[in-house]
């Protein structure tokens, strides 16, 4: 079960942008994270009064 | 004389055109001049194509001398954001990425402006990938504020495009808009920006932020010149799977039929919730709101969702496809980023598909409830920003994030926003108000707008910067 509330530390970001095939400086890495909590915030609140049947806006349409 | 040519709009200019009383050359030749003397204290262009645009020219006027006037853009000196791919002409998307990008095709929105017989005078500076800030270690110079040079910002990201048609260099420009990026800068310029329902102009060609809201629309003096440049540029592309095949009404027809009897809805909590407005924004709003209560308009309170809500689902989706359209690069060539942006593109990367998929079905939600609101009006109101320009600053990567913007609300839902001015603050600045549209009913925002503008004295203002 996910954890919405749990905050990425700075080492689990490291991880994850080397999983995405980046790596950075330590200062930089500091200014990354301040972006990513911005982003992890949004996708926490974002999920309220969602139901099962909801579909997403980018359902695939087939053109004729 | 020059810079009398140089303040026409385009609506203004085209019967003079097409009477002959004016060449496309001269007009071209008056733009080009006045490029040359005062671009280099603003920057808005990255690429002026000064024989192309001589050519064009000279093309019009023979058209037009021989009897075949193609329409109100022909003959009128543009610029396009150069996020917007030209054939055999570079676009960089202000990014060293893209420094010896040129195309081998135009983008559909330039293939239409040509067949109108438009004619380019260049490329205009943007914030980079239209998802940068200015900052010092880009190809080119940030852009800077006609009204203020040294004070300087230009909102984002279509800067270039706004700032060049403020300052007279160009009659109208293309920008883009994936969250606000053609109404904020038109806002902080006083100019008219429109960003139409998504999927009304094509985005082929056009190098994506965020396929899934981005749009592209005109950017000029006024909304009736908003409503010129569309009516060239709109319309069904079977090479953008975002486009949508309805027919196109002739956005000129009604805008001088007034707006007695429309309903208005007015969106006042977007910004009271965030936080105090200086009293010289809300004073321009409110009194932007008398003036279209004296047209005739009925105004009413309108309550939609938390700014939030829409910011939340924006900032994921756009993200996530950012980083899918920067992956390659991002990852072998960080450092061509500029600094700035690699630290708000990076963190995409890290958004879960989960996350994404619940942004595109909250997104789902706030279409359908902005389509329900809209039943009951013709168009809703609200601020375009919290204020007048900003001081430029190039050392804020994440002040993005802070906030969430006034704009980008209409993104995540598609409908049809336009910026125009409604005053200056005691700095002389622009300051300006939004009007939101029902989907694909571009129409009825540019006669509003229009109504507007020609009740009140503000387009007969322009920067000085001679």
């Amino acid at each position: 079960m996910a954890d919405h509330n749990h905050q990425l530390s700075e080492e689990e970001i490291t991880l994850m942008l080397r999983r995405a095939g980046v790596t950075l400086p330590a200062e930089q890495l500091e200014r990354c994270c301040a972006v990513v909590a911005r982003l992890e915030a949004a996708a926490r609140r974002l999920r309220k009064d969602l139901k099962r049947n909801d579909e997403p806006a980018s359902v695939f349409l087939i053109r004729r | 004389m020059t810079g009398e040519l140089c303040n026409l709009s385009i609506a203004e200019t085209g019967p003079l055109l097409k009477s002959k009383q004016l060449s496309p050359v001269e007009l071209t030749k008056a733009f080009l001049d006045r490029i040359e003397a005062i671009d280099s204290r603003i920057h808005s262009f990255v690429l002026v194509t000064r024989e192309e645009a001589l050519r064009q020219a000279k093309a019009a006027e023979i058209e037009i001398a021989s009897g075949r006037y193609r329409g109100p853009m022909h003959g009128i000196p543009i610029g396009l954001k150069d996020l917007i791919e030209t054939s055999g002409i570079r676009t960089t998307a202000h990014s060293k990425v893209l420094i010896d990008h040129i195309p081998a095709e135009d983008a559909t929105v330039v293939s239409r402006l040509k067949e109108a017989g438009s004619v380019l005078l260049g490329k205009l500076g943007c914030l980079e990938f239209a998802h940068g800030s200015p900052s010092s270690d880009q190809a080119w110079p940030p852009v800077r504020n006609p009204w203020n040079p040294e004070h300087g910002f230009t909102g984002g990201s279509s800067t270039g495009s706004a700032t060049a048609v403020a300052a007279g260099l160009v009659m109208g420009a293309l920008g883009t808009d994936t969250g606000g990026s053609i109404r904020n800068p038109a806002s902080f310029c006083g100019i008219a920006g429109l960003m139409a329902t998504y999927g009304r102009v094509s985005r082929k060609g056009v190098i994506p932020y965020s396929f899934s809201l981005d749009h592209c629309g005109p950017m000029a003096w006024t909304a009736e010149d908003c409503a010129i440049m569309l009516q060239a540029i709109a319309g069904y592309d079977s090479d953008d799977p975002g486009s949508t095949n309805l027919p196109v009404p002739d956005y000129t027809a009604a805008l001088n039929e007034g707006i007695r009897g429309m309903r208005i809805g007015v969106i006042r909590h977007f910004y009271e919730s965030h936080l105090p407005l200086e009293d010289e924004t809300r004073r321009a709003f409110e009194t932007a709101l008398q003036e279209l209560t004296k047209l005739g308009a009925l105004l009413e309170e309108v309550k939609l969702r938390e700014l939030e809500d829409y910011d939340d689902c924006k900032v994921i989706i756009s993200e996530a496809e950012f980083f899918a359209v920067h992956e390659k690069d991002l990852i072998e060539r960080l450092q061509d980023y500029g600094a700035n942006l690699r630290f708000r593109a990076l963190p995409g990367g890290l958004i879960r598909a989960v996350d994404y998929i619940q942004a595109q079905r909250q997104r789902q939600k706030l279409v359908a409830e902005m389509q329900t609101k809209f039943a009951g009006y013709d168009a809703m109101v609200t601020l375009c920003t919290y204020g007048p320009a900003p001081k430029m600053s190039t050392d804020e990567p994440t002040h993005f994030f802070q906030r969430p913007n006034l704009t980008a609300v209409f993104n995540v839902t598609g409908n049809p926003a336009i910026s125009i001015r409604t005053g200056f603050d005691r700095m002389g600045l622009p300051l300006a108000m939004q009007i939101v549209g029902r989907a694909f009913d571009e129409a009825t925002i540019l006669r509003i707008a229009h109504a507007y503008e020609q009740a009140t004295p503000w387009r007969r203002l322009r920067p000085s910067l001679m």
